[in-house]
C-alpha cells in the first residue's frame, strides 16, 4: 500500500506548501485531482451501471423464459450484451483499480495530519521529495477545530458544536445525494411489486449516508472534508456525464420514462423471439 | 424463491457490518499514540515504568514488580492475603492513559501526568491515587513530562500551548499560544524558561509572567528538549539539522550539522561529545568545533528503524535503541557494531544506565530497555556485554 500512499502524501504535503499552508484547500485541491486523474475509470464504471441497469428488464425476462436451461439461459445473455455493446467485466474492473487509490487517498489524509508522536513517526520516510518535508507538521487546524480530532459535538465549544454539526450533516446529505442522484428509480416487476435487487440497493441508500455520518462523527475532520469534497466531485461528475437523474431527488419532476423502457422492451421482444425462432442477430460489435 | 431472498437479506445485512469494519481498518485500529517511559525512584533506587494502563515500580536486581511495605517493613496484603505490589493500573477505576514517567513532588508523593486526562497525585507507599477522578486539564493531551521547578509546573501541551500552574493546587498561571503543538519538556536555565515547539520556534520565556523574551525559527519542527552546555543550547530539527544557539538578549544559531534525517530526540554529552540518532537509523557524534561542528567518527547506519532514543553512554559503547526492534551497542571509538539484541518490540523510550551501589545490591551495571510489546515491557542488559540479565512481561 505504502507504494500508493507515499507519493499521495508526497503530493498532499507539495500541495499544502504551495497552497499558503492551508490544510483544509490542500485535502479539497488533492481530492479533487486524484478524482480527475481517476475521471476515465469511473466514467466507464458509470456507463457500465448505467447499460446494466437498463438491461435489467430484459435479463429477468430471458431468466424467466429459460429458467430450466441454463446453458441456453447463458448464451441468451451473452447475445443481449453484445446486442447493446456491453462487456459485464467492464463494471468491475475500474472498481478494482480504484479501490486501493481510494484506500491510498484515505491514508494519505490520515498520515499527513499526524496527531501524535506515534503517528508523526510514521510520517518519517514517506515523503518522497527531498525539502517538502521541510513544512512537518502540517497545521491542523481549519477555523478553531483540529482536524485531525473528530468533531467535538457538545464537548467543546459553540463553534466546535456548530461546525461538528455541519460537517456531519453535510458528509450524509451529499452521501445520499450522491447515490440518489447515480442510481436508477426502482423498477417495478411483471407483478407490479418493487424488484427485490432494487428494493436492495435503495436500502443501501439510506443506510449509506448514515454510515459515512457514523464514520464522520468517528474519524478526523479532514477526512469528513474528504468525503464531502469526494461526493460532491462525484455529483459534478455524474451531471457532465449526464449520468446524474434529478427525478431521483424532486419527484415532481419525473416524467414518465416510457419511451426508453418501450424501446428497451421492443428489443428484447424481438431478440427473444429471434432466438426462439431462428439465428440470432448480428452484434454491433464486432 | 422464499429461500433466495433469505439469503439476499441476509447477505446484505452482512455486507453492512463487514464493509464499516473494512473502512475501519483502512484508518488502522486504535494504536498507542506515544511510546512508554522508564525512571529511577527512591531509596535504594527503583525503576519505575508507565505505559499506558499502567505504572510499575521494579527492582533493577531482578526485574519483579516491588511488594508493598507497611511502616513496619512488613509486605502489604491485600483483600484476599495476596502480597500487593507497587503497582497502579488504569483497569482498576481511572480510566487514563500513563506514557510519562511520575515526578516525585515530596517523599511520600508523585505527580503522574495522563496522556488525556490530567493531573494524579499518588501516595508512593500505598501506590494509590489521592485524587482518583484527576485534576482535568480540559481534554488536552500530553506527550513530554511537565518541568517542576519549586512552586511551578510548566506543562507543555499537543494541544499548541504551554501552561505554567502552580504545583500546589494546580490553578494557572500563565499560558503561552504556540501554532504548534510543544512535545519535549521545558528547560530553566538562569532564570529564563527554553522551550522547543513543532513550530519550528526556540521559545526564551519569562518563567513568571509566560512573557516571549525572543523566539528563534529552527528551521524545523523541534521535539527535542535543548541540551545545555557551557552557555550554548544544542538541539536537532526535523530540518535535518543539529544546531548550536547562542542565548542572551536575543537567540542566534552560530553553528550547524547537516543530518541525514530527522533528529527526534536530544543528545547524549560527555566530554563535550554530541551523540545521537536521527529517524533514518544514522548515529551521529560530534565535537563542537569553534563555529562549526567536528565529526568524532562519521555518522553509521547502525539501525533499519528510527532512533528515537536519546543514545545511552556505557564505558566503551553506545547503546541505541530503535523502532526496527532491536539494541545495538556501538563502539565508542570505532563506530562498530559491537552487539545486537533483538526485542520483541519497537524500542522508542529513553533507556537507564544503572550502576551497581551499596544500596541497590547490583553486581554489575545494567541497560534498561523498554519496549511497546507487553511481551518484553522492560528488559536488563548487562551493560558491558549486552546478555541478558530479566524481563517484564504483563
Amino acid at each position: 500500500m505504502d507504494i500508493i500512499v507515499n507519493p499521495f502524501i508526497t503530493v498532499l504535503t507539495f500541495l499544502y506548501t504551495v497552497l499558503g499552508s492551508n490544510m483544509v484547500l490542500a485535502i479539497v485541491v488533492f481530492t479533487l485531482l486524484v478524482r480527475l486523474l481517476m475521471y476515465p475509470l469511473t466514467a466507464q464504471q458509470m456507463k457500465s451501471s448505467q447499460a446494466m441497469s437498463k438491461l435489467q428488464p430484459e435479463l429477468k425476462k430471458l431468466q424467466e423464459k429459460y429458467k430450466n436451461d441454463r446453458e441456453k439461459l447463458a448464451s441468451e445473455q451473452m447475445k443481449l450484451y453484445r446486442e447493446y455493446g456491453f462487456n459485464p467485466l467492464s463494471g468491475c474492473l475500474p472498481l478494482i483499480i480504484q479501490f486501493p487509490i481510494f484506500i491510498g487517498l484515505y491514508q494519505a489524509i490520515i498520515h499527513a495530519l499526524a496527531a501524535n508522536p506515534m503517528q508523526l513517526l510514521d510520517l518519517s520516510g514517506r515523503i518522497l521529495i527531498p525539502g517538502v518535508d521541510a513544512v512537518i507538521p502540517l497545521d491542523n487546524k481549519f477555523i478553531g477545530l483540529n482536524l485531525t480530532q473528530p468533531p467535538h459535538i457538545g464537548a467543546g465549544g459553540t463553534l466546535e458544536t456548530v461546525v461538528g454539526i455541519a460537517l456531519v450533516a453535510l458528509v450524509v446529505v451529499t452521501t445520499w445525494l450522491q447515490f440518489k442522484l447515480t442510481t436508477p428509480a426502482p423498477q417495478k416487476n411483471a407483478n407490479g411489486k418493487p424488484d427485490p435487487s432494487a428494493s436492495m440497493t435503495q436500502s443501501m441508500g439510506t443506510i449509506m449516508p448514515l454510515m459515512y455520518g457514523f464514520f464522520a462523527l468517528s474519524f478526523s475532520i479532514g477526512i469528513s472534508i474528504y468525503f464531502i469534497v469526494s461526493n460532491l466531485a462525484g455529483i459534478a461528475q455524474a451531471f457532465m456525464m449526464g449520468r446524474a437523474d434529478l427525478r431521483n431527488v424532486l419527484p415532481f419532476m419525473k416524467p414518465a420514462p416510457a419511451a426508453a423502457a418501450a424501446q428497451i422492451e421492443g428489443k428484447t421482444a424481438a431478440i427473444a423471439a429471434k432466438s426462439s425462432a431462428g439465428p440470432t442477430p448480428k452484434p454491433k460489435n464486432k | 424463491m422464499q429461500t433466495s431472498r433469505w439469503l439476499r437479506r441476509g447477505l446484505t445485512a452482512a455486507a453492512l457490518i463487514i464493509l464499516p469494519i473494512l473502512l475501519s481498518s483502512c484508518v488502522g485500529g486504535p494504536v498507542d499514540p506515544v511510546w512508554g517511559s522508564l525512571s529511577l525512584y527512591g531509596d535504594p533506587q527503583h525503576i519505575l515504568f508507565a505505559f499506558n494502563d499502567r505504572i510499575v515500580m521494579l527492582d533493577p536486581v531482578d526485574g519483579r514488580p516491588v511488594p508493598l511495605r507497611d511502616n513496619e517493613g512488613n509486605v502489604r496484603l491485600d483483600d484476599q492475603g495476596n502480597p500487593r505490589i507497587w503497582q497502579i493500573l488504569t483497569t482498576e477505576g481511572t480510566p487514563a492513559k500513563f506514557f510519562l514517567s511520575p515526578i516525585p513532588l515530596d517523599d511520600d508523593r508523585l505527580l503522574v501526568v495522563s496522556y488525556d486526562r490530567g493531573l494524579f497525585e499518588v501516595d508512593a507507599p500505598t501506590a494509590r491515587f489521592e485524587n482518583p477522578a484527576g485534576q482535568s486539564l480540559g481534554g488536552q493531551q500530553v506527550v513530554a513530562p511537565p518541568l517542576l521547578d519549586g512552586e511551578t509546573l510548566y506543562i507543555p501541551f499537543n494541544g499548541n500551548n504551554l501552561i505554567a500552574r502552580q504545583g500546589t493546587d494546580f490553578n494557572q498561571i500563565w499560558e503561552l499560544r504556540t501554532s504548534q503543538g510543544m512535545w519535549s519538556q521545558p528547560l530553566l536555565i538562569d532564570g529564563i524558561l527554553y522551550a522547543t515547539s513543532l513550530d519550528h520556534n526556540l521559545y526564551a520565556l519569562n518563567p513568571e509572567t509566560g512573557d516571549v523574551l525572543w523566539q528563534l525559527d529552527m528551521g524545523g519542527a523541534v521535539t527535542a528538549q535543548p541540551v545545555f552546555l557551557d552557555g550554548y543550547l544544542y538541539v536537532g530539527t526535523f530540518g535535518r539539522q543539529f544546531h548550536q544557539v547562542e542565548i542572551g538578549q536575543t537567540g542566534r544559531i552560530i553553528a550547524s550539522y547537516p543530518t541525514r534525517d530527522w533528529v527526534w530526540s536530544e543528545p547524549a554529552v560527555q566530554d563535550g561529545v554530541f551523540y545521537f540518532g536521527d529517524v533514518g537509523g544514522n548515529l551521529y557524534s560530534l565535537r563542537n568545533g569553534d563555529g562549526s561542528f567536528e565529526e568524532v567518527m562519521p555518522p553509521v547506519k547502525v539501525a533499519n528503524g528510527s532512533i528515537v532514543a536519546t543514545p545511552l553512554l556505557t564505558e566503551d559503547a553506545i547503546v541505541v535503541g530503535s523502532r526496527d526492534n532491536f539494541t545495538t551497542w556501538v563502539g565508542r571509538s570505532t563506530g562498530e557494531i559491537i552487539a545486537q539484541r533483538q526485542m520483541a518490540g519497537s524500542v522508542l523510550a529513553n533507556m537507564l544506565l544503572i550502576e551497581p551501589s551499596e544500596q541497590n545490591e547490583l553486581s554489575r551495571p545494567i541497560v534498561v530497555v523498554s519496549t511497546m510489546n507487553h511481551t518484553e515491557f522492560v528488559v536488563a542488559f548487562a551493560a558491558d556485554t549486552g546478555e541478558r540479565i530479566w524481563a517484564y512481561t504483563r
